[in-house]
């Protein structure tokens, strides 16, 4: 209960953190990104697939978009990341390695949001993602989103602290 | 064995996310989406009010540093004060936003619905914003929505008590315009970087520098005659066969904290 408790305190502020942070131009890190593939590196066990899914279902609730694409998309992009580094590739820290990483896993994210979109926007009526911001806006949000890999990573660290704390609580009630 | 437990969570959640995607596109989300923003709006309201003191919070603790050990008594008590101002200067500014809101409320004879600015398209594909007024407000889909007297977006979607703006420098967004000093006709449009550009003016047309840009009421949910912005730069050259120019919007569109919504 803790876990789930403290996991959704953490998306909150990391949702409300992406509300606040200043724009440049029309880029801005993205922190439940960043959060949800941190945790998709660390983890074995399945808790970085519900965190990637909700982090991408509270991303859908206050974008203009069509609901299910951004959690679908971390969501995929968090299992092949989960995959790849323990099947393929190592999953030991390295600061290059890791940036690779969250470069690689961001065009995947927003390769699959375009193509959610324009498959829901087939489908159905709605707006589709402004593919005039593609060409500017996805380099300078790769390059905030790895200045900001780093202190995600250490947000991760402490959000472990605090669920073995709360959860050792819980145990010897 | 942790492998098959991961694959099954991953189904399952596909298939939740599937399904979540089918009743968007059908329509059939709005009830849930209202239901999702609406637990998490106090924690974000409070979060983000957080994350502003945070902000100046850091801007004077770097400055801080600078400050010798004889003085950290006084600077103690100086970051205090400085808080204070900042949640002073906070509550003027809002101040100012409401009497400038009210003041245009006053004047005109519009149906109009005040609302609160919950939130930005944190993920910047779109511009766009979340109201806290929705349905149970009279809100419709097509409204037009104004601050301080200048039209800032329309809505996109509506849910029972939030609805979404699509503001008028985002791409997607069109407006039927025209030039209040000529009436000659034009369509404003977003363009990347929080602008705005106003096309398909006749090259006979005259435009000037600081010219007023109106709305055109070619639609039915936008009445005529309210206030887009000015004439900024012409972009076309004698050659081209339609012009276009920049259009500069008389409000903040980054700093929205009050709107008014019209409603029928």
């Amino acid at each position: 209960m803790a876990k789930i408790v403290i996991y959704t305190i953490f998306v909150i502020f990391l949702l409300s953190l992406s509300i606040v942070f200043p724009k440049i131009g029309a880029s801005a890190p993205n922190f439940l990104f960043l959060f949800a593939v941190v945790y998709a590196f660390r983890k074995d066990d399945s808790d970085y697939l519900w965190l990637a899914f909700f982090s991408g279902l509270a991303l859908d609730f206050y974008t203009n978009s069509f609901l299910g694409i951004f959690a679908i998309s971390f969501l995929i992009t968090a299992y092949i990341i989960n995959y790849t580094t323990r099947t393929f590739f190592s999953s030991d820290l390295n600061p290059g390695y890791i940036g690779l990483i969250v470069m690689l896993a961001y065009l995947l994210v927003v390769g699959l949001v375009y193509f959610l979109n324009s498959l829901a926007v087939r489908f159905g009526a709605g707006l589709p993602v402004s593919g005039e911001y593609l060409t500017t806006k996805v380099w300078f949000d790769l390059f905030l989103n790895l200045i900001f890999a780093l202190p995600i990573y250490f947000l991760s660290l402490l959000n472990d602290r605090l669920i073995n704390y709360y959860s050792k609580d819980e145990g010897s009630f | 064995m942790r492998s098959k437990r991961q694959l099954g969570v991953f189904s399952l959640l596909i298939f939740l996310g599937l399904v979540l995607l089918i009743l968007s596109i059908n329509g059939l989300s709005k009830p849930l989406q209202s239901t999702g923003v609406q637990p998490s709006r106090p924690l974000v309201y409070v979060f983000s009010k957080a994350g502003n003191s945070l902000k100046s919070f850091f801007s004077y603790f770097s400055s801080v540093n600078s400050v010798n050990r004889k003085n950290a008594a006084l600077s103690e008590q100086l970051r205090k004060l400085q808080q204070e101002n900042v949640a002073l200067q906070q509550y003027k500014l809002e101040n100012e936003k409401l009497r400038e809101e009210l003041a245009f409320r006053q004047k005109t004879s519009l149906n109009l619905v005040s609302a609160t600015v919950l939130g930005k398209d944190p993920t910047g594909f779109s511009q766009s914003l979340v109201l806290n007024i929705g349905k149970s407000s009279g809100i419709k889909v097509g409204a037009a929505v104004l601050s301080e007297g200048f039209l800032i977006g329309k809505i996109v979607s509506v849910d029972t008590f939030t609805s979404k703006v699509l503001l008028v420098t985002d791409p997607q967004s069109t407006i039927d315009a025209q030039i209040s000093s000529t009436g000659d006709n034009g369509i404003v449009r977003g363009s990347y970087g929080s602008g705005m550009i106003i096309e398909n003016l006749s090259q006979s047309a005259l435009v000037n520098n600081n010219d007023r840009v109106m709305t055109a009421g070619l639609s039915a949910e936008i009445p005529r005659g309210l206030l887009i912005g000015n004439v900024g730069q012409l972009q076309s050259q004698k050659s081209d066969l339609l012009q276009r120019a920049t259009v500069i919007s008389g409000v903040d569109l980054k700093n929205l904290e009050f709107v008014s919504v019209i409603k029928e």
